[in-house]
């Protein structure tokens, strides 16, 4: 778990949440980014599905559903994409 | 030998011992961090309207600049990926500017004697709806914006919410202390009574999200053409007559469904929006 990247990265979420809230209206920045993040970060590295719960939540935050439907369904996205790269993919990189 | 000794030694058992407690233990400390983690952010939902409201009034300053500088940029990208329909809606509407302009010469004698009526019956335009003023902060999820007006301000639920052009943004559908937010027209679960204005026809629009809508429950013995006006109507009692919604874009008429619908391009420009009025009462 790498801490700073984590904290690092709350923020950096945040200003793609007002980004993707005001300047693209119909673009899923932070499912794309979470999906990037976790694809090119070590499969043992678990900050990736951190993030992707965060950013979740922000995304919940401006919807009107129940808080956490969004959060719990990026989290799965970076396990699932996690499980993928650990059990099916071997690269030179990790 | 050497191998097997080694294998077998104490400290190397120890080692290994430790290693694997480490390995549990870390797989643990972050099932618990993630279990923390969601619960946390389940909880929020017992107190969902302070949560929002929270985060809205701490993000509101950074989204409304955002959203003001954004709208340059949207047109931008919009521009590039729909250069080819952009085209042809130029064709269109130079074709549509001729006739209206035509019709804005009929329509100048129109608005003159109306203003003349007006005054004999003592009605100004202000007290026809009583308004209130918001500027959007940015967009939501889910097919609504957020406004930065609340109860505060004497705002409350299903209030609908006009542009300054008399254009349909949508109602009200929640109520914070300081912000609102607006479901608009086009959200999924939105419908409500319009009417084609200038001919005796009735229906209902539906939203179909991403900003399109359509019109349904059209009787199959009225003609319904491209490019008709639609304006909603009083009839469900959510919106007040008169507001514009859009232009018929294209008839479905199907043998198989019982009514006519209608794919309908909305006047509302979510790219475009920044201030809008609320009808306080009508």
């Amino acid at each position: 778990m790498n801490w700073p990247k984590f904290f690092i990265l709350i923020p950096v979420f945040y200003l793609l949440l007002a980004v993707q809230t005001t300047f693209l209206l119909y673009f899923p920045l932070i499912l794309i980014s979470v999906f990037l993040i976790n694809l090119f970060e070590k499969p043992q590295d678990f900050t990736g599905v951190l993030v992707a719960l965060i950013g979740g939540f922000f995304l919940d935050i401006f919807s009107s559903g129940i808080i956490g439907i969004h959060a719990l369904s990026l989290a799965a996205l970076a396990l699932l994409i996690k499980v993928i790269l650990r059990r099916y993919v071997r690269s030179p990189v990790y | 030998m050497l191998r097997r000794e080694s294998r077998s030694s104490p400290t190397t058992g120890v080692l290994f011992l430790e290693k694997s407690i480490y390995n549990i233990l870390m797989k643990r400390s972050k099932i618990l961090v993630l279990l923390i983690a969601v619960l946390l952010i389940l909880s929020l939902n017992f107190f969902s309207k302070e949560a929002r409201s929270f985060f809205y009034a701490i993000s509101s300053p950074v989204q409304k600049t955002f959203w003001g500088a954004g709208n340059g940029i949207s047109d931008f990208f919009s521009g590039i990926f729909s250069g080819e329909s952009l085209k042809r809606e130029n064709e269109e509407l130079k074709l549509e500017n001729q006739k209206l302009l035509a019709e804005k010469a009929f329509l100048n004698k129109v608005t003159e004697e109306n203003e003349l009526l007006r005054q004999a019956l003592g009605i100004g335009l202000a007290e026809e709806f009583q308004l209130g003023f918001a500027s959007v902060v940015s967009k939501l999820a889910d097919e609504a914006v957020l406004i930065d007006k609340g109860a505060e301000d004497g705002f409350s639920e299903n209030m609908p919410v006009i542009t300054a052009e008399n254009v349909l943004v949508g109602k009200i559908d929640k109520v914070y202390k300081k912000f609102s937010r607006v479901a608009l027209i086009s959200q999924k679960e939105n419908s409500f009574d319009v009417e084609i204005s200038g001919k005796n026809i009735k229906g209902l629009i539906r939203g179909k999200g991403s900003s399109e809508i359509f019109l349904d429950l059209v009787s199959k013995d009225k003609e319904l053409k491209k490019g008709d006006l639609v304006v909603s109507s009083s009839f469900g009692g959510t919106y007040p007559e008169g507001l514009l919604v859009g232009t018929v874009k294209e008839v479905i008429n199907s043998d198989v469904q019982p009514f006519q619908q209608a794919e309908v391009s909305p006047f509302l420009d979510l790219r475009e929006l920044k201030n809008v009025f609320i009808i306080l009462s009508f």
